[in-house]
């Protein structure tokens, strides 16, 4: 692929091409490909580093930058050139969340019914064996595991608003074009999510300087 | 006293308040020790979170993205605008669907009612029986293989062994 990229040089910001007949309409179809994946290439740290915060592992995140990433290359003709791809991404992106939250919460549904993990403790059935993966395993070791963990007990709503704001530094603005909802709403989804992860990770929060 | 100001800490701390309600915020959190502290710990909260180290998308994950949209492209240049896939999903696909269900739920037993699926066995045609002996055993009359063949398979009489 960054063969193919580099030989037809920087491609962000040219017009998506419309469509042609024939040959042409092949040219201009691999053409568009290739655009699309330099903007995927270039993006793909963000684009994954929102999948798994608000996913919470490895197997869901990719399945979301993949699910986001294909149904923005069916949305690419309506992609503006010259604006930003990331946040046309998250916007796209936190629509395809809401149907994965569905999705995992008829899941979880199912896995309530099986057997619980070995200590009984539900939050292990509804995480699922992450003893299996020893790279899940290290990480719930560690501070990012338990943040992570306070994250994903979040309402979804809540989450998408903090990840946006406070791990991508994304304006109220922004994080309500992404979401599509009122700056209002974001203020106070924003404000009751960092309550709430306040609340779970009061241990963590250790020294707290005042700085005004 | 004026009241506590807990829902606008996160937007004085955002930057994304006016100037008099900055004001406000600033006087409040001079004389109030309860709102000061759960801004300090809002604060906390915001630290811990940019902190966060970056995840590692797993190995071949571009290839993988690569690969689905080879055949996201392959599968919109399949169907072009107008072509026999993009007429048919204009179709009430449901009731297609749900015909094409009632005509096997329904058709099945009928079927086997009416003895579409019976063996249709054609009546036995003597005559045919016998010219064809007659034509075996016009040259070999004492080996009787045209008739040793017609009773062991039609009557499940044990065959005759046959001497040559």
């Amino acid at each position: 692929m960054v063969e193919a990229v580099s030989a037809l040089g920087s491609l962000e910001g040219v017009i998506p091409p419309t469509e042609g007949h024939g040959a042409e309409a092949g040219e201009s179809a691999a053409h568009r490909l290739a655009a699309f994946e330099e903007l995927v290439e270039r993006h793909q740290r963000q684009i994954y580093r929102i999948a798994f915060r608000l996913t919470g592992n490895h197997d869901d995140a990719e399945d979301l930058a993949q699910e986001a990433i294909v149904e923005a290359f069916r949305a690419f003709d309506r992609y503006q050139p010259g604006t930003y791809f990331d946040r046309w991404l998250y916007r796209i992106m936190s629509r395809t969340h809401i149907d994965f939250v569905r999705r995992r919460n008829r899941r979880v549904v199912v896995s309530l019914d099986a057997p619980v993990g070995a200590e009984g403790d539900p939050l292990v059935t509804l995480l699922g064996d992450a003893r299996e993966d020893p790279q899940q395993l290290t990480e719930a070791a560690d501070l990012d595991g338990t943040v992570q963990a306070a994250l994903d007990r979040l309402p979804h709503e809540f989450r998408e608003a903090v990840v946006l704001a406070d791990i991508e530094g994304l304006s109220y603005d922004e994080v309500a074009a992404a979401l599509a909802c009122p700056v209002g709403t974001v203020r106070s989804r924003l404000h009751r999510a960092r309550q709430m992860l306040r609340d779970a990770l009061r241990p963590q929060l250790g020294e707290r300087g005042e700085e005004r | 006293m004026t009241p506590h100001i807990s829902d606008r800490l996160s937007a004085y701390m955002d930057g994304a308040l006016g100037v008099r309600e900055i004001e406000r915020v600033k006087a409040h959190l001079d004389i109030c020790p309860s709102c000061l502290r759960e801004y300090g710990e809002l604060q906390a909260v915001q630290r811990l979170l940019r902190r966060l180290p970056d995840p590692e998308p797993r190995a071949g994950f571009l290839e993988r993205v690569h690969w689905q949209l080879q055949r996201e492209a392959g599968r919109s240049a399949a169907a072009p605008a107008g072509g026999f896939l993009r007429r048919i999903s204009f179709t009430p696909l449901r009731l297609v669907l749900a015909g094409a269900a009632l005509v096997l739920v329904l058709g099945v037993p009928v079927a086997w009612m009416t003895g579409l699926f019976a063996a249709h066995e054609a009546p036995l045609d003597t005559d045919a029986y016998f010219r064809n002996y007659l034509a075996l055993s016009a040259d070999r009359a004492l080996v009787d293989e045209a008739t040793s063949t017609f009773v062991s398979s039609d009557l499940s009489y044990p065959e005759q062994p046959t001497t040559r």
